[in-house]
């Protein structure tokens, strides 16, 4: 059953990236980074004709191409596939991964809500606390005053997607899914879309006793509590992808030792993710 | 690559690589630079705030004492908005639980500094005004 898996998560991942990029072009008829972005956002999900729809299907398409992406990634992860691939083939996955998680990041800040600004800002801060050039890195993200949306909405639609699907083109040339893996995406998708309600949004200047960010995040919002943002927002996922990227090029011991270790860190994160996703960071 | 071939391409690809930073750093130094801009918060006139705190687009203005005092909104650690507690008299941060007193001074939580006091200045019809950077 799991090589049946094998073949089919990436087409099912690649189903979900096209409805995702569609979703997304049709949002952006509406959606605007400027101005009141909340307002904007409860418009497409209140009053826009099927905005409540396009908004959902954008949303669930995006979650799942990451996970079906983590999935696939983990895959090939504990199966040690790095060692028979390319390096250049396995970093390409692993730096992929990283945008997908940063196109999600960039596309909750967008929703404009409170939670959405929060999380700019402390990525923001974040940035800032890289010694010598945090200031400068910064502000290729996010910038605070009336554009904050527009360097999130820059990279959310254009940049960060184009470079994705550059990295991902040989894959998108293999695995491009059939007109059977697309009908039963679309239909798992807009199920989603039509059954499951958006999160309620808090407005940017109501009062809240607790502003969480998004689920994969919860981990650092956890260990932000504790440690300086350098130390416990910046090293660990450097580390973590610096380790990723080494792995073709060690040979064992040193292999096998930093692959142990790289579980070990990544069930630790898995849990406090989990930890904070049930009881509060 | 052997050694003559490193000696006859070397001096090529390290002028290439110089050439590439000498055009990347005006690129990112057009793309991250910031120009500081500055908002104004108006507030009744004193008297009228009496001893409450009020808030006003991230800025909160005490009134404890003869002088009036603002302090930002901003937590000093990772800058979420904080919020003003009245029962306990203290401004907590919703992200990562900072807890500054009344005056801004850090109380616990991981924020290191105080919140920021601001400027505030009394406008031609006594009305309050705090400046702050956007």
């Amino acid at each position: 059953m799991l090589r049946a898996l094998s073949p089919t998560l990436p087409r099912l991942g690649l189903g979900c990236l096209a409805f995702c990029l569609a979703s997304g072009v049709v949002l952006a008829f509406y959606y605007r980074p400027a101005g009141n972005v909340f307002r904007n956002v409860e418009e497409i999900t209140t009053l826009v004709p099927y905005g409540k729809l396009f908004r959902q299907l954008h949303y669930g398409s995006g979650q799942a191409f990451v996970l079906f992406m983590l999935a696939h990634t983990l895959e090939h992860f504990f199966k040690k596939r790095y060692r028979t691939y390319s390096p250049g083939e396995w970093s390409r996955l692993v730096t992929a991964v990283g945008l997908c998680l940063l196109i999600l990041f960039t596309g909750f800040v967008l929703k404009g809500d409170k939670e959405g600004i929060f999380a700019g800002r402390i990525f923001m801060n974040m940035l800032r606390a890289v010694p010598v050039a945090g200031e400068h890195l910064s502000r290729l993200f996010v910038r605070p005053g009336d554009h904050f949306f527009f360097l999130p909405y820059l990279h959310h639609c254009f940049l960060l997607p184009g470079v994705l699907v550059y990295l991902t083109r040989s894959h998108i040339r293999r695995w491009v899914p059939g007109a059977q893996t697309i009908y039963l995406t679309g239909v798992g998708l807009v199920l989603f879309a039509l059954l499951v309600p958006p999160r309620p949004a808090l407005p940017p200047e109501a009062p809240a006793p607790l502003v969480t960010g998004p689920w994969f995040f919860l981990g650092f919002q956890s260990l932000l509590k504790t440690a300086p943002p350098f130390w416990a927002g910046i090293m660990p996922p450097v580390f973590l992808f610096a380790g990723l990227l080494s792995l073709p090029f060690l040979k064992d011991p040193w292999g096998r030792r930093l692959h142990g270790l790289l579980i070990g860190l990544l069930a630790l994160y898995a849990l406090l993710c989990l930890r904070a996703f049930l009881a509060g960071p | 690559m052997d050694r003559r071939e490193f000696f006859r391409e070397g001096p090529f690809r390290a002028l290439g690589v110089l050439v590439c930073a000498l055009a990347a750093y005006p690129v990112f130094r057009f793309m991250t630079f910031r120009k500081i801009r500055k908002t104004t918060v108006t507030f009744p006139p004193a008297p009228d705030i009496q001893s409450r705190v009020l808030y006003r687009k991230g800025v909160f203005l005490t009134a404890r004492g003869p002088h009036p005092r603002a302090l930002s909104a901003r937590c000093s650690h990772l800058g979420c908005t904080v919020r003003f507690d009245e029962v306990t008299q203290t401004f907590r941060c919703p992200c990562h639980g900072s807890v500054f007193d009344a005056d801004g001074k850090r109380l616990e939580g991981p924020a290191r500094k105080p919140l920021e006091a601001l400027p505030v200045t009394v406008g031609k019809d006594k009305e309050i005004l705090v400046t702050r950077i956007l």
